[in-house]
Formats: C-alpha cells, structure tokens, sequence
C-alpha cells in the first residue's frame, strides 16, 4: 500500500435517535472521522440484511448501523428486528470472507452526541487496524 | 423525461462554509448524472434565499431538487415549502446534511469539503429515484370516547362535548355521576366494558358490551381515564394485617367514624403508617403523605381526645399548601416516628406494629386503631384495557405517556390519549390539569369539519411479487397490513402505516417497499458513499 489507507464507512442512522445523536455531535463540534457517511433511514429496522451487505460487497471498509436504544424505538420495536437480523449476518460475513467486525451495531440516542462522536471513533479505529475491506482489495467491487 | 437537477449548496452564514471548501465543492457536483445547476448561497433559509429557491426551480425548471445545508431536522420543512412555492412536489427535495454532520465534525478542511462532495452525489443518487408523492389526508370523525367516568373524565368530557362533537363515557360502573350525565353532547355507557377497537386515528370502532348487549360506538379519538385505586391490605401483605383494627385510609375519612365510635374511652392511640406497600410497588405514590395529613386533622376534630401517630418515611408534601399542612399535623401534637412497617399483630384490645428503623434496628409501638396510608395503583380493569387497546404501559401497570414532559397525554397509539391518574398517581389538581391537556390537545388535532394529514412515505405490496407468507404481518406493529382472502396477498393499509420500513426488511419476495427509501435510492447512495 502506497498510500495511507483512507476507510470508507457507511452509517446508517435511524431518523428518530441515532440520526438526532449525530446532529448532536455536530452541535456540540465533537469530532467525527470523515470516513463515515451518514444514511438516514427511518428505523433500523428498515434495513433489509441485503443492503447491509451490498455496502460491503460494493466496496465498503465497514458498516455500522445504530438505532434507538433497546425500548425506545420511535416505532415500539423495531430496533429488537434489527438486531435478530444483523446478528445473523455477522454469521454470514465469514463465509464470503469478511471479518465480522466490519459490521457493528449500536444504540445511540437523540441526547447522546458524544456517544455517537466515541462510537464513531472507535470503528473508524477498529476498521484501519482491520485494512482495506479484502473484497476491494482484489478489485472485485 | 430527463431529469434536471438543481444542487444548492449553504453557506449558512460562515457555519458550513469555514470548514468546506465551497469554491472547490461546486466544481466537484457539476457533471453528477442529471444535475443542470449547481449554486452556493449564503444562507438559504433566509426569507431571501427562499425566494432565491423557488425562483431558482421555476425559472430551470427544476425536476428535483437537492439542498446541501443544515440537517434536515431542522429545515426540511421550510425547504418542503419552498418546492410548493416553487411547483415542485416535496418530495422531490432531498436534504445533504453537509452542516452538523460534516461541517462542524470535520476538523480537516480538505476531509470536510470531500465529504460534503460524497454526501451531495448521494442525496442526488437518491433524489432522482425519487417518485412524486401526493399529501395525503384522510375524513376524520371529530366524536370522542371517554373510558372512566372519573373525576377526569367527567372534566375531559365537559370541555369537549358540544355542538359539533359528540362524547362518549364509557363505565364498568353502571350509575355514573349526575355531573356525567346531565352534560349536554355526552352519551353515557354505564355497566360498559370496550371489548375491542379497530381502526386509527380519526376513524376507531370500538366495541362495548355490558351484559347480555353489545354495541358499536364511531369515534376520531379516545382517553384512557380509568383512573387509579388504594392498594389493599392484601396486595400489600403484611404479617398480621388481618387484625381487625387495621385498616386502609379511605378516601373519605368519614367512612371512618365506626371505627372511632368503636375505639375505647380515655385517650385512645390512632397511629397512621405511610408508605404501605410502597415497597412492594416500588414506588412513591406522592399523594398519600398529604391526604394522610388531611385525615389525620379531621381526626383531631372528630375525635379530640384520640393521640394521634404517624409512621413515616420520607414526607412527601410538594407544592403550595404541603408545608402548611404538615406544620399543622406537628401543631396538633401527632407524634412523627421514622420507620418502615414490617409487620402487624392484634395482641388483645390492641395492635402491635413493628417496623425497621434507619439503622437496621426493629421497633415496636402499639395502638388502638392503625390506618395504613396506601400507596396507589392502576385501577381494576386496567390491565385487561391496555392490552384490549394496544398502548404501552409502564413496569407499574400505569398507561405509559409517550413523553413525560413533551407529549404527557398521548399514548403510544396515534389518537388514544390518557389523563387523570390513568397514567400515575395524582392529586385531584393533577388530574383536572392532565384532563384538560387532554380535552385541549384533541380538540387542536382533531377539528370537526377538518382532515387528517397522513404519512406519504408509506409501505406499498406489489401483489405480483407477494406470495402471500404474511411475515409482513407479523413484524408490523401497527396492524398496518391485511392479508386479501381472495388475491393471496398482502395488502398495506397506508392510513396507518407510518413508514418504518420494518416489513420491507422482512419480506422475502422483495415484494414491498416504502416509498422514498427503496431499494435503489438506499443503493445509490451507498454506491456514492464508498466510491
């Protein structure tokens, strides 16, 4: 590698907490790694197993999902789906080769700013001492 | 027909623009695919930049629209505005938050501004996948149903009933108050019970059935008044309070001159314990200390030569006249003893009460008469209730409020509200206030004569692909989904569907989707995210 290796991170957030928490962040001017791009989705639960892993197909260093924390879900439950899905994904991760903590799953809340600024850190942290997502490296994105 | 995109980038004063680089910004958006224009401003939400914008739409022509700014939590409304004044459909907008979660996050300049770049090429990857949506609003039924003819009860009923709005108060207890139902616009349902309720805001139908009989009441709305209730010497549980000279203060304490007439002459001991069963409920009720203190001062004039005691923990007496009442119970010489009751036992002509002292240590006193100040709980029926009607409830069994300080009369279920003590223990003061909160917020949403805004980015079946296995209905917690008998599918009902997407992600025909997040967009703007 020639260049310093430069993570690509997708964020997805929910609307109702995880998305107000980073909001927060950036009222707060808390720092947080480039390296993510937030993608607002009503709930957590929105996210079908199948987009998460085409992030990472397509090239994705890691994805992280935070939603509302555990009974606080803007919708009743849906946060309880996510984790049941994403949980089982993380099995999957392995048989394509992907290391299973590329793929994290957080709960985040409207009044945390610093939490989301902290987690946010410590998987940017977590994703360059993993290196380059292995499937971009072999130039199959 | 060919898209044409417009990029307005903020400058929002110096908020966005001291971290990006907007000169080297632009030059990155132009050429993304469908995009016509890209522009910065300095602050598009002035009233100028406003102006700016929905001119800007019309005169380009603008098929959608994308606003690199503030977060849309902020501003998605102004700039929804800004599209209709524009004629352009809202939804056809999308907002980049390049402000709070670029911006001000991004210490590095050139990260920043290659950050916004991505975020930008994403809201337009997305936008442009993005179908007109209508605004959709729905004939609400203005008509409300009251369950509990309560103190507030009858308060929400009295502010709501009238020439356009019809009332509803529904009771287990068949005579209900003559305050109830001398009320003009209220119907009364005394020895009724709500057996189910179908339907959403707006439009619910709720089944009551008394004995023998049932009928259907239409209505737009519903408040939960059931109200709370002493817990009883049982529920509580104490050793030995099945002596007969325990008892549960009443909420008159009228009921309780038998018991005085029956005490001995001289100078009988009369000991009030607060806080029995607080334990047990794991709460304070908050409500008790004063009206102990009340009963305790009637007591004092009742029966003069009774000495009078308290078993206390902590004193819970906020508000105006709490002091005043407390000062009053140590200016008629009740004896105030720190402890937390363990147990009680009828020893001959008296009762022994032992309790638990700060320290750890037992003590032991014994009185004529011992009232036990309850702690308060849901009433009867509430339980059954809640699960009948579908709101959250606490650990306690109390209706959960959907916000403690911003929303403390809505339930979890648009439309269902609560009031009184249906919700917590409270005072008389409390109840009326909640209650009219209540009646108040009702009748601001729900206006006779007017309709329902819904949800636009709802879950939609497309019935080629659904195979008819209902998972969807499952995860829903809505209830938003029906399953069609004849066609095998599933069907959404978009007047309740509010858009989480959960079912989406349970399909696995790929059969549903919600408008304004498919597939695709969510795709797309992955794609711009790691490229």
């Amino acid at each position: 590698m020639g260049e310093m290796f430069q993570p690509r991170i997708v964020g997805f957030l929910c609307n109702w907490c995880s998305y107000a928490g980073a909001d927060l962040a950036g009222a707060n001017r808390l720092n947080v790694p480039s390296s993510i791009t937030p993608i607002k989705v009503m709930c957590s639960s929105r996210l079908d197993p199948t987009l998460v892993l085409t992030a990472l197909l397509r090239g994705a260093d890691g994805v992280l999902v935070a939603g509302c924390h555990p009974g606080d879900c803007h919708y009743g439950e849906g946060n309880y789906y996510a984790r049941r899905r994403l949980y089982l994904l993380k099995e999957v991760l392995a048989a394509l080769g992907l290391e299973e903590d590329r793929l994290s799953l957080e709960w985040i809340s409207a009044s945390e700013g610093k939490r989301f600024a902290d987690v946010a850190s410590d998987f940017d942290r977590r994703i360059r001492e993993l290196g380059p997502n292995p499937i971009r490296k072999r130039g199959q994105t | 027909m060919n898209a044409r995109v417009g990029v307005y980038v903020c400058e929002c004063g110096n908020n966005i623009s001291d971290q990006v680089d907007i000169a080297a910004l632009v030059p990155m958006l132009e050429g993304a695919p469908g995009v016509v224009k890209v522009m910065s401003h300095r602050l598009l939400c002035s009233k100028e930049g406003q102006e700016f914008l929905a001119e800007e739409v019309r005169k380009e022509g603008l098929t959608h629209l994308v606003v690199a700014a503030c977060s849309p939590r902020q501003h998605l409304p102004t700039f929804m505005e800004v599209c209709k004044r524009g004629g352009l459909n809202p939804y056809l907008m999308q907002m980049a938050n390049i402000r709070e979660q670029c911006a001000w996050v991004t210490s590095d300049r050139h990260e920043a501004t290659e950050k916004a770049a991505r975020m930008i090429r994403a809201a337009i990857a997305r936008v442009v996948r993005q179908a007109p949506l209508p605004e959709r609003e729905v004939e609400a039924n203005p008509d409300v149903i009251i369950i509990g003819g309560g103190l507030s009860g009858t308060v929400t009923a009295s502010m709501l009933a009238g020439p356009e709005r019809r009332v509803h108060v529904v009771d287990r207890n068949p005579a209900l108050a003559v305050a109830l139902t001398s009320l003009k616009g209220v119907e009364t349902h005394g020895g009724c019970e709500v057996e189910a309720v179908r339907g959403f805001f707006g439009n619910f139908e709720v089944e009551l059935a008394s004995k023998g009989s049932r009928q259907e009441v239409r209505v737009g709305a519903m408040v939960v008044c059931t109200g709370s209730r002493a817990m009883t010497l049982q529920e509580m549980g104490y050793p030995g309070s099945e002596a007969p000279h325990v008892v549960v203060l009443p909420q008159d304490p009228e009921s309780l001159r038998p018991y005085l007439d029956a005490l001995p002459s001289g100078q009988p001991k009369v000991m009030f314990v607060h806080c029995a069963g607080r334990e047990r409920v794991g709460y304070c009720s908050g409500v008790c200390c004063l009206r102990s203190f009340k009963a305790m001062r009637w007591m004092a004039e009742t029966a003069p030569n009774a000495q009078l005691s308290c078993l206390h923990q902590d004193i819970c007496v906020p508000g105006r006249d709490g002091e005043r009442e407390y000062q009053g119970i140590l200016g008629i010489g009740a004896r105030m003893t720190w402890g937390r009751l363990t147990a009680l036992a009828q020893q001959g002509p008296q009762v022994t009460v032992s309790f638990r002292r700060e320290d750890g240590s037992i003590g032991q006193d014994a009185a004529d008469l011992v009232i036990l100040v309850p702690a308060t709980v849901p009433n009867h029926g509430a339980r059954a209730l809640i699960d009948i009607i579908g709101v959250e409830a606490g650990p306690a069994g109390f209706v959960e409020e959907a916000h403690p300080m911003l929303e403390p009369v809505s339930t979890s279920v648009k439309g269902i509200y609560v009031a009184g003590s249906a919700s917590g223990p409270r005072d008389g003061r409390a109840t009326s206030l909640l209650s009219l909160a209540a009646a108040a917020q009702i009748a601001a949403e729900l206006r006779p004569g007017k309709t329902l805004r819904l949800e636009a980015q709802t879950s939609q079946v497309c019935e080629a692909l659904c195979t008819g296995c209902r998972n969807c209905m499952t995860v829903c917690t809505y209830g938003a989904i029906e399953y069609d008998l004849v066609a095998q599918t599933c069907r959404v009902n978009e007047t309740i569907c509010r858009g989480c997407g959960n079912c989406v992600a349970a399909c696995p025909s790929e059969a549903i989707s919600v408008k304004g997040a498919t597939y695709q967009q969510i795709l797309q703007e992955i794609k711009e995210a790691v490229r």
